[in-house]
């Protein structure tokens, strides 16, 4: 008698684990999907045909062995299929304003980010990160908010380590520039209303 | 970069799912789950790692479950084919008897769709009780409780069945009175069967007093009495008797191996009683209506009689044929009956004439000398001729021999003679008769007889 048992008891881990990864993951999807496509409803509907498009996978007989990795793929594909509907610029314009090129030698070091990273203000850096081109923004929110490595970016995004290596210190070095440039004008903007008074 | 780290994950944490949003998006996917739900071939072998045969767990599994469906249709096979199988050999305080009756019973009566089948099988029930009053009476089994249970059931189920009797009745009498007839011909027999079983033996007399007592009481209230004067049509009596007879041939064929040759020349002698009179019945129809169904109903009666006797072993053992049907002579065997009774007479007038010559009262002498004479002058002037002309009415000239004899009879008792005395008073009196060496199969030996007797 106890072997039907057992069986259904495996039986509903299924459901079981995928559930226990919505709660897990719903807020940090929701979270990257939000920084991504700045609409909070948008998002969520994102967010929800992730889940489900996960769901069919499982139900045409695949297996997942790491649901965080896998919902992250998913969503980014959902989230590229959403700018491809509505965003009237073109892909080349959203992905390759800085190219896709190999990059320098300090732009290819991890070490070069850390220490760009180390003169950037977190909090100004969020705020101005949305004006970042997506392709930067993808890499900068998976790696500093959703806390991915270079590897599974790489796999994510399908880019060489290399090419998200690039772009995250681009990314970072735009993100400071623009806070640069924030401080510059604050400046001026400063120095202007001391010249009038 | 940790720092930058730490403050953008921070900043970014502002950014979350409200509890309602949260809560309505786990609706919105639990509710696509369940309308999209796993195959079930998909469910197991997606979560487990590919489980194989040799893997000892999964063995362990399948071979509980094998093991478990095999005893699971072993104990349903047991419980619906076995048991109730076992159960109909039951008796009274048998663990499988209330089996029997509560379960086995109970789902033939559902069987029995209309009121007559269930008369059929109420009056069949009634005979299971007593025959397995009878086995447990014969192996000393019967306790006062036990007794008191079967007479109990006897009346449960012969008053089931006069209440599917009377429910009949109001829809169609003459399917109540024939259905009557099966409980009538039951109780009769089964009551027969029990009082010879009481006057042979008293080791199980308890017993059959109180079925008996059940029984009687039971046909004292026999609704059929309020169906005395029903008679059911031409057609529906006509097709009971194809009926109940092809059934009691039946019964015949299959008894062969179990009843004596001569129980089986016995049955085989009431049926075809059974089936000259259903001819004289039907010959009666074209002059009587209402009396050829009374003789429908009597052989629809000794039919099922001949059936309760052939298939109740018990009751063939207490009882004979003869003491439930009687034999029905054919013509021909009342005509030679009538013919040994004028023989008879015959003998006996002889011998009482040589007997009154010994007799010193001449009052009684010519009194019965008178008789004699009498009854010789009819039997030579008329029944005989008549006989020998074939011009008679049998039942008339078997009326009339009977008393010819029972008058003679009374002369024998006025002279005070018993037939030892006579015999013996014929020898002495060397008066040799061929009375003997002269049979009366047939209307002319009876004529011859009656000239010899006459001479001497």
């Amino acid at each position: 008698m106890a072997s039907p048992k057992r069986t259904e008891e495996k039986k509903e881990s299924h459901e079981d684990r995928f559930l226990k990864a919505f709660e897990d993951y719903n807020d940090a999807l929701f979270r990257h999907a939000v920084i991504r496509v700045s609409d909070r409803e948008k998002a969520i509907d994102i967010v929800h045909d992730t889940f489900t498009k996960v769901w069919t996978y499982i139900r045409s007989g695949h297996e997942i062995d790491s649901y965080r990795s896998f919902l992250y793929k998913v969503l980014n594909n959902l989230i590229i299929d959403s700018y491809r509907k509505q965003r009237e610029v073109s892909l080349d314009a959203l992905f390759e304003i800085d190219g896709v090129d190999e990059g320098s030698f300090a732009e290819l070091s991890e070490n070069s980010v850390e220490a760009l990273a180390a003169t950037i203000d977190g909090r100004k850096a969020f705020e101005l990160l949305k004006e970042l081109p997506d392709v930067y923004r993808e890499v900068v929110t998976f790696r500093f908010i959703d806390g991915l490595g270079p590897k599974e970016i790489s796999d994510l995004i399908e880019e060489t380590e290399n090419v998200v290596s690039v772009r995250l210190y681009r990314g970072l070095k735009m993100l400071r520039d623009k806070m640069e440039k924030e401080i510059k004008k604050t400046e001026t903007n400063r120095k202007n209303k001391n010249e009038t008074l | 970069m940790k720092r930058f780290s730490e403050q953008l994950h921070k900043k970014s944490e502002s950014i979350s799912l409200r509890v309602d949003e949260k809560n309505a998006l786990r609706e919105r996917l639990v509710s696509y789950m369940e309308y999209h739900p796993l195959p079930i071939d998909k469910k197991v072998s997606k979560l487990t790692s590919t489980p194989t045969l040799t893997d000892p767990v999964v063995r362990v599994i399948n071979l509980s479950s094998l093991k478990f469906l095999q005893w699971s249709g072993l104990t349903v096979a047991i419980l619906l084919l076995v048991v109730p199988y076992v159960a109909e050999r039951a008796v009274p305080g048998d663990m499988l008897y209330a089996v029997k009756v509560n379960f086995n019973e109970e789902v033939r009566s559902t069987l029995a769709l209309n009121s007559y089948d269930k008369v059929v099988w109420e009056t069949e029930r009634l005979n299971r009780r007593i025959a397995e009053a009878r086995l447990l009476a014969s192996e000393g089994k019967m306790t006062e409780e036990l007794e008191n249970s079967v007479a109990e059931a006897v009346r449960v189920h012969s008053e089931n069945a006069k209440k599917e009797i009377e429910e009949l009745k109001q829809t169609d009498e003459g399917e109540a009175v024939l259905a009557s007839i099966q409980l009538d011909t039951t109780i009769s027999v089964q009551s027969s069967a029990l009082r010879s079983d009481m006057q042979a033996s008293s080791t199980d007399s308890v017993m059959a007093v109180r079925i008996v007592g059940v029984l009687d009481s039971s046909q004292e209230n026999n609704v059929a009495m309020d169906l005395g004067n029903v008679l059911p049509s031409k057609e529906r009596l006509v097709g009971q008797v194809e009926t109940e007879t092809t059934r009691a041939y039946e019964l015949l064929n299959s008894i062969e191996n179990y009843a004596t040759v001569a129980e089986r020349s016995d049955i085989k002698r009431r049926l075809e009683d059974v089936g000259r009179k259903t001819e004289v019945a039907l010959q009666t129809f074209e002059f009587s209506e209402d009396e050829a169904r009374k003789k429908m109903l009597d052989v629809l009666h000794d039919t099922h009689k001949l059936i309760v006797f052939m298939t109740n072993i018990d009751v063939r053992t207490s009882l004979t044929v003869d003491e439930i049907v009687p034999v029905t002579l054919t013509q021909e065997e009342r005509l030679n009956a009538v013919n040994q009774q004028i023989q008879d007479t015959f003998s006996l007038i002889e011998r009482i004439e040589v007997a009154l010559v010994a007799t010193s009262s001449v009052a009684v002498e010519e009194k019965i000398r008178q008789a004699i004479e009498e009854s010789k002058n009819e039997l030579e002037g008329k029944i005989v001729p008549s006989i020998k002309s074939n011009n008679f009415d049998l039942l008339n000239v078997e009326n009339r021999v009977r008393s010819i004899y029972d008058v003679v009879l009374d002369s024998r008792s006025l002279l005070g003679v018993r037939d030892s005395e006579l015999d013996a008073l014929m020898e002495d009196s060397n008066t040799a008769t061929s009375t003997d060496s002269l049979p009366l199969d047939s209307g002319t030996s009876s004529t011859s007889t009656t000239t010899e007797v006459k001479s001497e």
